[in-house]
């Protein structure tokens, strides 16, 4: 059995690696001027598609859902980082054979993401509801902040379970975080509610952290009842949890794999 | 292979001629980087040349600017004819390049694609280029594998995709840099022998490498380099006279006795065991070596080898015993 | 001279043409050129749904066409930034330097090839509003349609050939790909025309070319006559050549600098 002491140990680890990324990825000017920019961007697009097609309501209906729809894209950089101790730094074969509860390391490993996906989102919908008229009290913007971040790391647990494909399947690793972010934008609720799809979509959507992450978010920005709130953080935070749990056994799976002589390290 | 013509009526032009050549890289903080400091060479047209010195040394610095990729901070680098900074279009057309290792190739492609492609980048129509790499597959012997992925070929294939690459315009002057690393000795072998056909098809090649043995059997001349200078240029055989004017004679079986005696021979300036009953002796040309032989030969040993020092020897003489140092 | 010019000119059409070749070639065996196409219906699917759920089912033009212009952007960063940079790493860059063609047409000549998965990623984006929300986008104008998708095509193989010859210089090929991608959509009004944007961002964004793509493409779907179609050509034209001249001109200075500095391999 892990000891939690050797968990937080592996996921450390795996964070120390994932700030030198994450320096090597960005400077301070580049992630300001270009990423941020670009975030807001994105979410400037979608406003305006918005603005032409709705009212005001409809407005920030969208550019919430932009906002973390670019928190999606972000977060599931973790499939190509996952993915980098086997391509790039040659380090994976080292990592399989040390005695490192994978799961916890690759948890620590892409960290970066979904912390600056915290940001990034927040200062989107932030900077857009200034342009829309829409205003936040300084107690909103902290639990927004709050939940922005937990939104983030419970899908980012969902990312992780991408990641562990991704590793099997690097030369994939884009495309796979590209077509698992669309259909999250497509169908979790970002631009169009949940209930526009049919029953079978809108019942895999439920699956997914960030449909109920955008609940709550909308929840706190439309005023509704705390109790409301919690409910759609706690379906967060728990689906979050179940693709971690998922996340630790792929990981598990792939190592023990690669073990047994898989071409994972060869 | 279409053997350039060289012109018989005005004296030929050289086909690589580097005058007074400096070349430096700005370093943020710290002084310039000097690579290549006041280097004059000329190479004839049909030598083949070797460039020999540490890693570090300037030898690909000086191949980058021959090959126009790299300009030279001053002097001048003249390609037939051709100055490398301001008609470097001309000497692209006349120079081919391999450079060392097995990258610079497209992986995913074929053999065949990829000699297709260097054919079209060097302006071959498309009937000509068709020949060109047909004869170039055969020749680097991947004939058989030539519409296989590069990316499934092992190192030495690799390097021969590349010879093959460079050769596949006929460039009157081809620029070698560092061919054989790592090359099987297979490989290396039939490396050897396409660099003699290329010089009796009358191409000038400028090759550096690490392996003495491949530059005195192959070269005209050599060219030490160090520390972004050129020591000394000169043909194999004189480059021996020159560091050393002694003769060394291996002698199996020598006595104790006969070991001194060879000693007080005037003219030897050592006697050692180089390894059990293999006795290494230094004498100058002439009487000294005489005397010696004399003396040996009467004791009844046969078992006699004479030698004068090697390229390696001459190199790590010039070049100093600095183990794994690279130069700065 | 006048053979010299004409020899000069020789060099860069083989350039182009080389390229060309050698990019589709070298797309045909890729499993990273049909990633490239794999967004277009679920961009399709979400733009068609913001537009049938808000009972704007008139602007359903936009949601189709969309898709393509962001596939031919996204596959031009994302190819131009590859090219210079894994050409590096390959240690291939200076071999292509070395070689008498010209490289900034080589650069231009594969981007352009690139510019056929504009064809598929349309036919997908409409197949797939088809099937999914029976909208069939007609297109009443078709000689308008084609001319617009080829200016289109070879003016964003045009800006990305500018584009690309910053990463010559530069290693951060990845953080410019990632960065200009919804920039440019906002200001190309992909899918909102940018007519419709405050005077200052219209003004800014009518120097995208895309801008005057994405008008056309959508008033060649619409049975009214194209108004002012002559302007927009011309617009696209003269942008479109801009671009290319730019980014021509400024390969060749990047790599004069390079060789300047020495940085053209990675070493």
């Amino acid at each position: 059995m892990l000891q939690p002491v050797q968990a937080a140990r592996a996921v450390a680890q795996g964070m120390v690696v994932a700030i030198a990324d994450f320096k090597a990825f960005y400077t301070w000017r580049t992630w300001l001027g270009a990423w941020l920019v670009r975030i807001v961007c994105q979410v400037a697009f979608y406003s305006m598609i918005g603005h032409m097609v709705g009212d005001s309501d409809y407005v920030v209906f969208v550019i919430i859902g932009a906002a973390m729809m670019a928190c999606v894209a972000e977060t599931l950089m973790t499939s190509a980082s996952s993915t980098w101790d086997r391509t790039t730094a040659g380090t994976l074969p080292l990592l399989v054979g040390s005695p490192v509860e994978p799961g916890f390391f690759y948890f620590g490993r892409s960290v970066m993401w979904p912390l600056s996906a915290t940001v990034t989102t927040s200062v989107a919908i932030l900077t857009l509801s200034f342009f829309f008229d829409l205003s936040w009290t300084p107690v909103q913007i902290v639990l927004l902040l709050l939940l922005v971040l937990l939104a983030s790391l419970s899908t980012y647990c969902f990312a992780l379970v991408v990641g562990s494909f991704a590793m099997l399947y690097p030369g994939a690793r884009n495309v796979m975080s590209a077509v698992v972010t669309v259909w999250v934008s497509c169908f979790c609720g970002t631009v169009v509610p949940v209930d526009f799809w049919p029953p079978a979509v809108q019942w895999a959507a439920q699956t997914i952290p960030m449909t109920h992450g955008l609940e709550a978010v909308r929840g706190l920005e439309g005023g509704a009842p705390a109790a409301e709130v919690t409910v759609h953080t706690a379906r967060t935070l728990l689906s979050g949890a179940a693709w971690f749990l998922l996340s630790l056994l792929l990981f598990r799976r792939n190592f023990s794999a690669a073990r047994r002589g898989n071409a994972l390290v060869g | 292979m279409n053997a350039p013509s060289p012109t018989r009526k005005r004296p030929p032009v050289k086909a690589i001629e580097i005058q007074g050549l400096n070349r430096s890289y700005e370093v943020k903080g710290k002084p310039d980087h000097i690579a290549l400091k006041d280097v004059n060479l000329t190479i004839p047209q049909g030598e083949v040349h070797s460039l020999l010195g540490p890693n570090g040394a300037g030898k690909t610095t000086l191949c980058r600017i021959l090959s126009t990729v790299l300009l030279p901070t001053s002097g001048s680098v003249r390609v037939m004819g051709h100055d490398v900074a301001k008609e470097h279009h001309r000497v692209k057309k006349c120079l081919g390049v391999v450079f060392g290792g097995d990258r610079g190739l497209y992986n995913q492609l074929t053999a065949r694609q990829n000699l297709n492609f260097w054919a079209s980048m060097y302006e071959l129509g498309r009937a000509q280029r068709r020949r060109r790499v047909t004869e170039l597959l055969d020749r680097v012997g991947l004939a058989q594998r030539a519409d296989e992925a590069v990316q499934g070929f092992s190192r030495g294939m690799k390097q021969r995709l590349h010879l093959a690459r460079g050769l596949v315009s006929s460039p009157a002057v081809l620029i070698l840099d560092e061919p054989t690393v790592g090359m099987d000795p297979v490989a290396a072998r039939d490396f050897r022998d396409l660099v003699r056909e290329l010089r009796a098809d009358g191409h000038t090649v400028l090759m550096t490498t690490h392996d003495m043995p491949e530059a005195a059997e192959l070269s005209d001349r050599v060219s030490f380099i160090d520390n972004g200078e050129l020591a000394l240029t000169e043909s194999p055989d004189v480059i021996g006279n020159i560091v050393s004017s002694q003769e060394r004679i291996d002698v199996r079986g020598m006595t104790d006795t006969l070991r001194r005696r060879a000693a007080h021979i005037p003219g030897v300036s050592s006697v050692t065991e180089t390894e059990p009953g293999l006795t290494r002796i230094e004498a100058e040309f002439g009487e000294a070596v005489r005397d010696v032989l004399m003396l040996v030969i009467e004791a009844g040993i046969t078992d006699i080898t004479r030698s004068r020092p090697s390229l390696e020897e001459v190199y790590l003489h010039l070049i100093g015993r600095r183990g794994m140092t690279v130069a700065q | 001279m006048t053979e010299h010019l004409t020899k000069r000119r020789l060099t860069l059409l083989t350039g182009f043409w080389t390229g060309f070749e050698f990019q589709i070639v070298t797309m045909r065996g890729q499993a990273e050129t049909y990633f490239a196409l794999i967004t277009a219906p679920f961009f399709a699917l979400l733009y068609m749904s913001i537009m049938e759920y808000s009972g704007r089912s008139d602007l359903n033009t936009h949601a189709v066409i969309a898709p393509m212009l962001m596939t031919l952007w996204t596959a031009a960063l994302s190819f131009s930034g590859e090219m210079i940079s894994a050409n590096r790493e390959n240690g291939r860059l200076e071999l292509l330097l070395a070689s008498p063609t010209s490289f900034p047409m080589l650069v231009f000549g594969r981007l352009c090839a690139c510019m056929l998965l504009g064809l598929p990623s349309f036919a997908m984006s409409y197949v797939s509003a088809g099937l999914a929300f029976g909208y069939w986008m007609p297109i009443h104008h078709p000689g308008v349609f084609a001319g617009a998708l080829l200016l289109t095509a070879l003016a964003t193989a045009a800006a990305a050939t500018a584009l690309s010859s910053a990463f010559v210089l530069t290693l951060g090929a990845r953080i410019v790909q990632n960065t200009l991608s919804f920039p440019v959509y906002l200001l190309g009004g992909v899918i909102v025309p940018v007519s419709l944007f405050p005077g200052w961002l219209e003004g800014i964004s009518r120097l995208v070319f895309l801008s005057w793509s994405a008008d056309l493409l959508r008033a060649s779907a619409s049975p009214e006559p194209v108004e002012n179609a002559g302007l927009h050509f011309a617009m696209l034209l003269l942008l479109g050549a801009a671009s290319l001249a730019f980014g021509l001109l400024s390969i060749v200075w990047f790599l004069h600098r390079a060789r300047q500095l020495g940085a053209l391999s990675k070493e």
